[in-house]
């Protein structure tokens, strides 16, 4: 993605480093063209190979994105995207699921304690998997209450959004090995 | 106010047949030390015209000390508690006559109009107060460190004495000085003379353990209901613990062994059915009694322990910086963790194992007795060994259990303390020595461990040994009974099965001291703590400051940790709101005690802050600290997110503003390309932030919080040079229209500050801009031109 030269008409300079730039929903516009993301700046710029990442990804997912250019610099920041048109949110939808690849487990079908190591089979909405977890309560992160953040030994996410929404059997191995 | 203690016998009799008391002391101290170097008594008399010193002759110091009537330096000196200080006094009134023969005379003797001066000098272990008289310097007296405190009140007040009387020959007016009250001067309880610990007023020998149990009880008292429901569950448990037994007497005498004419067989079975059934039914509704108990009294005490725990941890909040110089954290750690859960588990197990068995000790006795007495006293002749041989264990018991605890404190002191300084043992490689440190303290954990496991298991098995003698004796006594037939073989079987029932629960009993023991000492633990008192209080009406302009002005400040050790001297400096003042100087100038002092962590000893013109310690806290921001050299941050860390001061802070506040830090651009943006973790966890990163966040912290007046420690270390720059724009930033202090070693980033103040031996040497001082070629020229020479070596070096 580097390698796409962002074919960009300079804009007004923003040379100012210390505010934030906020970007109006309503002008802008996302395409994706094969694996490049293009943004479109209505009236001023088109970035090719642009990159929207989350700035609160575990306490704000659906706000405050941090759009980049291709050169990896911040361009503005977008707080709301319900402004944006349907084929841009799409888009950017479509620009999330790729970047965050965090199965949300759906049900924990069984762990296997073994040597300090733990081997869960869960389904997660990204489809069934195993993935194994050192130490017992190192690999869980618990951002909210309710909410467990599971790391696995090669740094994969998997995410139990909300515990009580949870099957018993599942809980009890959520409660047992967190 | 006059600073006059007791005169000895002796010595007043001839002070005042020189008609000293027709003019009134304004000081009378003594000495425990003579100018040639040896313990002995001196006196330092002064009046408004005079200086005395008089020697009080005598062999005997400890007579000195006695004549003292109040005792109380024989007291300091000696140690001895107020009963040896009464004898000693009668030993002195017997010979009083031989001491007061020889009137004494002084042995220095001067008019105060030929004092210029005078000072304390403090060498190892004791001092000496000097003096300018006539021009001529004059040992006036030595001293032990223990009177070292008295003497530099009256060294200054002598001082200021001498120059206030210049001052107003001079024509001058100024107040005459005063003799400062000595706050903190009595280390030893006023009742027992015994030395009381460090930051307590609270006296260990006349604190009584009833008291800490009566205070313990007022944390009960919200529980009342529950108390008296779960005694009630008691009583009932224990009368339903006592009716088996007693059902076993018909068991025997009516179906098994009848005694005289037996029942029909269908008859006996019946009563078999009954009784076995009336046992079942006893056990069973004990049982649920029980279970129903245990459970209302883990409740209450788990409530207990909260509510203490939250309390200690509270205090330890309020507490000043002061309070936490003195102690290791480790050990604050284990009193509100261990010694809580410690008094908690004696509070659910203690009570119930303590007060249970006392009940069915009560119940056996009165069933025994009422069987048969004569029996009952067969079955308590081992009653006495027990008592003496518990007795006798209780006290090495409860010295044994204490040193395990405290070995396995240390023990933790040295893990917390080696594995959190691993980067420095790692280091300069002393793995090894960390070892061979750790070694010798496990062993003795292990030791003390062993020595407490041992004694205990001697000593229980012992006392089950004695205690089942009584039932030998019974089967003995008893069943001779039952062969002369005066005796059913029911009564005999009940009596034993009572009689089993009777040491069962005093072998508990005698538990109980420990147990006891261990929950007072941790009670008074904790209550030591909750005793000690925030020492910078907030005064009873606080002025409000909502606002602060960020004028700050020191008042002829001295301060030192150590009251008598000053770091600072009269250091007055009046800062303009907005103004930056750069704070240099060598480490040990006090650089960092002026910071201490401007967070009010402290409060000067003498002189005063003022910020607004307002009296810093008239000015709420709250108001002040949450004013003052804080960028400090090693950058704490809490656990938890990165967003949670840069709105630590400003918890309601919305999004847009910690973000607008790390974009002001240079700090949004590398947390937005981190996989958890704001959301990421920080703290024991935070392992994946650089210490520019760490230094940044701190940064946006400040910035988030606002405050009027701000404090940069050396803000600026151990990163590249490119992380430097934008740590230096993002200060920049931070400072501009605050109140700002800056301390820095590399004194080129100082290069912004509106004035310097150039710090030595705690006093202000210089103060001007950088180009002033540097054009001045004093103090700050050195020390620059010291640093580029360093930074010559170093480069030469790579």
């Amino acid at each position: 993605m580097q390698t796409n030269q962002p074919m960009q008409t300079q804009a007004p300079s923003v040379t100012d480093t210390t505010t934030l730039r906020y970007l109006d929903a309503a002008k802008l516009r996302l395409v994706r063209r094969g694996a490049t993301l293009c943004v479109t700046i209505e009236g001023e710029v088109t970035h090719l190979g642009a990159s929207f990442a989350r700035l609160f990804p575990l306490s704000e997912p659906d706000r405050y994105f941090t759009l980049r250019g291709g050169d990896g610099k911040e361009v503005g920041l977008l707080v709301d995207a319900r402004g944006l048109d349907a084929a841009s949110l799409a888009g950017l939808a479509e620009e999330l699921r790729r970047r965050y690849v965090v199965p949300q487990i759906q049900r924990v079908h069984g762990v296997k304690e073994r040597f300090g190591t733990l081997e869960w089979s869960v389904t997660t909405d990204r489809g069934d998997c195993r993935f194994t977890t050192r130490g017992l309560r190192e690999s869980v992160m618990q951002p909210t209450p309710g909410r467990y953040l599971l790391t696995d030994v090669d740094g994969n996410r998997y995410d139990v959004a909300d515990y009580d929404a949870l099957d018993a059997t599942s809980r009890g191995f959520i409660t047992r090995y967190t | 106010m006059p600073l006059i203690e007791p005169l000895p016998k002796s010595l007043r009799a001839s002070v005042e047949a020189e008609g000293l008391a027709g003019e009134p002391a304004v000081v009378a101290v003594s000495t425990d030390f003579l100018p040639h170097g040896s313990y002995g008594r001196e006196w330092l008399i002064v009046t408004p015209s005079r200086l005395r010193v008089f020697t009080v002759e005598g062999n005997g110091t400890e007579q000195d000390n006695a004549g003292n009537e109040r005792g109380w330096l024989g007291g300091r000196l000696f140690g001895g508690g107020n009963g040896a200080g009464s004898t000693d006094t009668e030993k002195s009134n017997g010979s009083g006559a031989g001491v007061n023969g020889p009137a004494p005379s002084p042995r220095l003797e001067a008019k105060l109009d030929t004092l210029t001066s005078a000072r304390t000098q403090s060498f190892v272990g004791g001092g000496a107060l000097e003096a300018i008289i006539d021009g001529k310097s004059v040992e006036l007296l030595r001293f032990t460190a223990g009177r070292q405190r008295t003497f530099s009140q009256v060294g200054r007040y002598l001082d200021q004495l001498a120059k206030h009387r210049a001052a107003t020959a001079k024509g001058e007016a100024k107040e005459p000085p005063t003799i400062d009250e000595d706050k903190d001067s009595d280390k030893r309880c006023p009742r027992c003379r015994i030395l009381l610990p460090e930051g307590t007023k609270i006296c260990p020998a006349c604190v009584n353990k009833t008291r800490v149990l009566v205070r313990l009880s007022g944390y009960l008292r919200p529980y009342r209901r529950q108390i008296v429901i779960i005694t009630l569950m008691l009583l009932a448990g224990t009368l339903m613990g006592l009716i088996t037994p007693y059902l076993s007497r018909p068991l025997m005498d009516v179906v098994l062994v009848p005694h005289g004419e037996p029942l029909p067989k269908a008859e006996r079975e019946k009563w078999l059915a009954a009784i076995v059934a009336g046992m079942l039914l006893s056990q069973v509704v004990g049982l649920a009694i029980h279970i129903t108990r245990q459970r209302a009294a883990a409740w209450l005490t788990h409530q207990l322990a909260h509510s203490l725990r939250m309390e200690l941890y509270q205090h330890l909040q309020k507490l000043s910086l002061r309070f936490y110089d003195k102690r290791q954290v480790g050990a604050l750690m284990s009193r509100v963790t261990q010694d809580t859960q410690q008094l908690e588990s004696v509070l659910t197990t203690g009570s119930q194992v303590f007060v249970m068995p006392l009940l069915t000790l009560v119940g056996v006795v009165a069933i025994l007795v009422s069987m048969d007495w004569r029996l009952f006293l067969c079955v308590i002749v081992p009653l006495p060994f027990v008592v003496a041989l518990t007795r006798r264990t209780v006290r090495r018991l409860r010295h044994v259990w204490p040193r395990w605890w405290h070995t396995r404190m240390r023990l933790h002191a040295v893990i917390n303390d080696s594995l959190s300084g691993v980067r420095v043992v790692k280091a300069f490689a002393q793995e090894d020595r960390e070892v061979s440190r750790f070694g010798p303290r496990s062993l003795a954990v292990a030791e003390a461990g062993l020595d407490a496991e041992r004694t205990w298991s001697t000593i229980m098995p012992a006392l089950g040994f004695l205690s089942g003698l009584g039932a030998l004796v019974v089967w003995y006594v008893g069943g001779r009974g039952v062969l002369d037939e005066k005796m059913t073989v029911g009564t005999l079987t009940t009596f034993i099965a009572y009689a089993g029932m009777l040491y069962g629960p005093l072998n508990t009993v005698t538990d109980a001291p420990r147990w006891f023991a261990q929950a007072m000492a941790a009670a008074e633990r904790i209550f030591d703590i909750l005793d000690t008192a925030p020492d910078v209080p907030d005064v009873g009406e606080p002025v409000r400051l909502p606002r602060i302009e960020g004028r700050v002005t020191f008042e002829n400040i001295t301060f030192g940790y150590d009251p008598l050790k000053p770091v600072l001297h009269e250091v007055s400096l009046d800062v303009a709101p907005g103004e930056m003042i750069g704070l240099v100087g060598h480490s040990g100038a006090g650089k960092s005690t002026t910071i201490n002092l401007l967070c009010r962590f402290y409060d000067p000893v003498r002189g005063r802050l003022l910020i607004d013109g307002v009296d810093a310690k008239q000015i709420a806290q709250k108001d002040l600290r949450s004013q003052i921001g804080l960028v400090l050299q090693d950058t704490f941050l809490f656990s938890g997110t990165v967003a949670e860390n840069i709105a630590y001061a400003r918890p309601e802070a919305t999004r847009e503003e910690i973000m607008a506040a790390a974009k002001a830090a240079n700090a949004h651009d590398f947390i937005a390309a981190k996989p958890d943006g704001y959301d990421t973790p920080v703290g024991d966890r935070g392992g994946s932030l650089s210490g520019g990163e760490r230094q940044r966040i701190a940064i946006a912290r400040a910035i988030l919080h606002n405050p009027r007046i701000l404090i940069l420690d050396e803000a600026t270390s151990s990163v590249d040079t490119d992380t430097e720059k934008q740590i230096q724009d993002a200060i920049a930033r931070l400072i501009k229209g605050r109140t700002t202090f800056a301390i820095a070693h590399r004194l080129s980033t100082l290069r912004n500050a509106s004035r310097l103040v150039v710090l030595k031996g705690g006093k202000i040497e210089e103060m001007g801009t950088h180009d002033e001082l540097m054009a001045k070629k004093g103090e700050f020229f050195r020390l620059v031109e010291m640093q580029q020479e360093m930074s010559r070596i170093k480069a030469i070096a790579r």
